[in-house]
């Protein structure tokens, strides 16, 4: 049975599925990442517009289910798109998980990257202004790259999340790591070692971003 | 040069400064000093537009400047801003540390911007350690830095804020030695100390504040030997 199964073809199936995995995870941690950035910046503004819409995006996004946020832009969107302009969409799986991610993925970010911004000392936005920075640019070069340091593990454990999360996105058909898995399953009436080839798979792939991560933290240490 | 005009400032209920008035001339040493939370901290981070005030104007050349956005960062690239505890920026070297300013606001070409640099790292006896963390550095060598990065931005004036209190004792003398050798170039200078000798050494003129009032100001000698108030009087004697 295994032989039949572990074809270089439907490895190669798999792998590229592990591929989509992996984009969908990077695609989302960058949506996120800038996300996150406007959220807390909004959400340490003075603004209380910008307060309110921060504050519900994060409770909203981080208080309902993903899966339950990915097919609500795949299936409840486009009824609310045909109710609206009359016509009818058919959304691309890919497009919509990889948004629906991005935009869970934002949610948390937001906290973090506060949390990041208001580890820098007082001290640090007034060196800023007082060599003449504005808010932003003291932002730009002063803060963030401080507070991405200071939240760099919890950054990575969300990144190891959304890898892991991308299988959400099988729900709606996308064909990524998992889904492939379960084609594989069906197609030879055999599930375990698919799954167990998937597994393997989404286990290098966490393991190799913590690695790297590591890595990257020993070198950040070095200004400490 | 810059001349400040009833300045008052409040922490919501709690008035720190209680209208201050006082010019600056160019090449002025000034000295404040006075007791612990009189306001002293509060009166330099005013003039550098880290506070915003409640009353009062500052006035830069010809310029007020002390309402409007543009122009507090139009003061800020002016005035030069010394911190008791440096505020280097840690995730950069010296260096960077040195060039950020110039190259961002100044819009200085980078060469143009590092070779200024190391010509104030020089200045401060650090050019070996251009490129080191600050978290390499002992606190004496943080403030010399420090005291170079506000150099780079080319100030009209710079503001110190206890630079020798965060230090232990045997760095206060090379980071005094700098700001010395700053005055004997005729760099204007505000400086909050507890260093008294230094004062008397180098200010041309002493302010002393108590209790969100200028009490008395005058010339070392002045203050020191011959206080008239009688608040400077016990200043001066408990501390002497
Ligand atoms: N950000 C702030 N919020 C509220 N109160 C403040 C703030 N900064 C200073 N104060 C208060 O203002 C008063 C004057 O403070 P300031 O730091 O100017 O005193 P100082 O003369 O510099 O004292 P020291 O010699 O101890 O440094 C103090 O009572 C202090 O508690
Ligand atoms: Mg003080």
């Amino acid at each position: 049975m295994a032989e039949q199964i572990l074809t270089l073809d439907n490895i190669k199936f798999l792998l590229i599925g592990a591929g989509v995995s992996l984009l969908l995870a990077v695609g989302a941690m960058i949506m996120g990442l800038i996300l996150g950035i406007i959220g807390a910046t909004a959400k340490i503004s003075k603004n209380k517009i910008a307060n309110a819409i921060s504050f519900v995006y994060v409770e909203v996004i981080r208080g309902t289910p993903m899966l339950l946020q990915i097919l609500f832009l795949f299936l409840g969107f486009p009824n609310l798109y045909t109710l609206i302009t009359g016509n009818y969409i058919s959304p691309n799986p890919f497009i919509v998980g990889l948004i629906a991610m991005g935009i869970n993925s934002g949610a948390y970010a937001t906290e973090l990257i506060r949390s990041g911004i208001q580890s820098v000392p007082k001290g640090q936005w007034e060196a800023g202004r007082s060599i003449g920075l504005n808010n932003s640019m003291t932002m730009r070069y002063i803060i963030l790259p401080q507070a991405f340091k200071n939240i760099l593990p919890p950054l990575v454990s969300e990144f190891i999340v959304l890898t892991k999360d991308s299988s959400l996105v099988s729900v709606i058909g996308a064909a990524e790591l998992l889904r492939r898995a379960r084609t594989l399953g069906a197609t030879y009436y055999n599930y375990l070692i698919p799954l167990f080839c998937a597994s393997l798979m989404y286990l290098v792939m966490t393991m190799t971003i913590s690695y790297f991560a590591r890595k990257l933290e020993r070198r950040l240490k070095l200004s400490d | 040069m810059i001349n400040i005009k009833n300045l008052h400032k409040k922490f919501d209920s709690l008035e720190v400064l209680k209208g201050i008035d006082m010019k600056i001339n160019e090449g002025e040493i000034i000295c404040v000093i006075g007791p612990s939370g009189s306001g002293k901290s509060t009166l330099v981070r005013c003039i550098n537009g880290l506070e915003q005030i409640n009353d009062g104007e500052i006035w830069i050349g010809d310029k007020e400047i002390s309402h409007n956005k543009t122009d507090v960062d139009l003061l800020r690239a002016k005035t030069g801003f010394v911190f008791q505890n440096f505020n280097l920026f840690p995730h950069m070297t010296v260096l960077k540390n040195l060039t950020l300013g110039p190259t961002k606001v100044l819009k200085k070409k980078d060469d143009d911007a590092i070779k200024t640099a190391e010509k104030f790292l020089k200045t401060v006896g650090l050019i070996d350690k251009k490129d080191s963390y600050p978290s390499q550095l002992s606190g004496g060598q943080c403030q010399r830095v420090a005291i170079a990065r506000a150099l780079c931005m080319n100030p009209e004036i710079i503001l110190f804020d206890e630079p020798t209190s965060a230090l232990d004792p045997e760095m206060v003398n090379e980071v005094l030695a700098v700001i010395r050798d700053l005055a004997t170039q005729g760099m204007t200078m505000v400086i909050v100390t507890h260093e008294m000798g230094f004062a008397k050494e180098v200010a041309s003129k002493i302010i002393f504040i108590d209790d969100g009032v200028i009490v008395e100001q005058g010339s070392p000698n002045e203050i020191f030997e011959n206080p008239k108030n009688q608040r400077t009087k016990d200043f001066i004697s408990k501390i002497i």
